[in-house]
């Protein structure tokens, strides 16, 4: 029973991290904390099933995920400062400039 | 954690509905400063429950990392960008919107239902996993670090990789 409740709580937290990405309609910034709470919602099932199975590598592999989830932090948050400098705004629907 | 039943069972429920607030409070917040504030109530509800499960140097990694960095960057982004426009008048949902809700919530209520019946415990008997070294009288931390040494050396270096370009990116972008 001890799995399960675990898998519950991850399983919430990352749908309502998918259904905040889907339902941004505000700006920018706001789009990277669904992002991270769904990388977050991983990180506990891989903890949750280590634990379980007594193995060491679902905690090693979930330190990687943290580690490649702060370079995408990293990253989205000076591509968000940037595009705010160039446009003025920070409307989602203003980032088109790659469309055709 | 070596805690009694009921407790244990006691602080799982109550971190999770903490957990679950502060979910909502992400999402469903309309000042984004607030939703950056629960983002890292979240972050510290999840490292107690690592704490919870014996997990002492996850949990310590995800205090430092996730709460202590990215969090920080979050807000300061939000914070960055703040009261240029808020775009107050998208309050309408339109049929996209819905459509999207009416997923979410049968992913929800068909994760609901297939998770309490699966049977976990058959799954986990028909795993076993090669334990080279004796895993009781080394601690959590040694067994990680044995782990990063032996097997998963080319990760650890390809992570540092990918660490060195993002920092040379960020840096990149912040010059202009």
């Amino acid at each position: 029973m001890d799995p399960i409740k675990y898998f519950t709580f991850s399983m919430i937290i990352s749908i309502l991290g998918i259904r905040g990405i889907l339902l941004n309609r505000r700006n920018i910034p706001i789009m990277s904390m669904p992002i991270e709470s769904m990388l977050l919602a991983v990180n506990s099932n891989f903890l949750v099933f280590s634990v379980s199975l007594d193995d060491m590598m679902g905690q090693l592999f979930a330190l990687l995920v943290l580690t490649v989830a702060a370079a995408e932090s990293a990253i989205g948050s000076a591509i968000f400062v940037n595009t705010f400098r160039v446009r003025g705004t920070i409307a989602v629907e203003s980032i088109n400039c790659i469309q055709g | 954690m070596d805690l009694p039943g009921p407790i244990h069972d006691i602080l799982v429920v109550f971190l999770g509905l903490v957990l679950v607030l502060g979910g909502l409070g992400v999402v469903l917040l309309t000042n984004p400063i607030f939703s950056a504030f629960s983002l890292g109530l979240v972050l510290v509800c999840i490292s107690l429950f690592y704490i919870l499960s014996n997990s002492y140097f996850v949990a310590a990694a995800q205090l430092l990392i996730y709460v202590g960095a990215i969090n920080v960057l979050i807000i300061f982004a939000v914070m960055f960008m703040n009261g240029s426009e808020y775009s107050n008048d998208s309050y309408f949902w339109t049929i996209g919107d819905g459509v999207t809700s009416l997923v979410c919530t049968s992913i929800l209520f068909s994760l609901i239902t297939i998770i309490p019946d699966t049977s976990w415990y058959g799954i986990f008997w028909t795993t076993r996993s090669s334990q080279i070294i004796e895993q009781d009288l080394i601690s959590n931390i040694q067994q990680i670090g044995i782990h990063l040494s032996t097997d998963f050396y080319l990760p650890f270096e390809l992570i540092s990789i990918i660490l060195l370009v993002s920092l040379i990116g960020a840096i990149t972008m912040a010059r202009q």
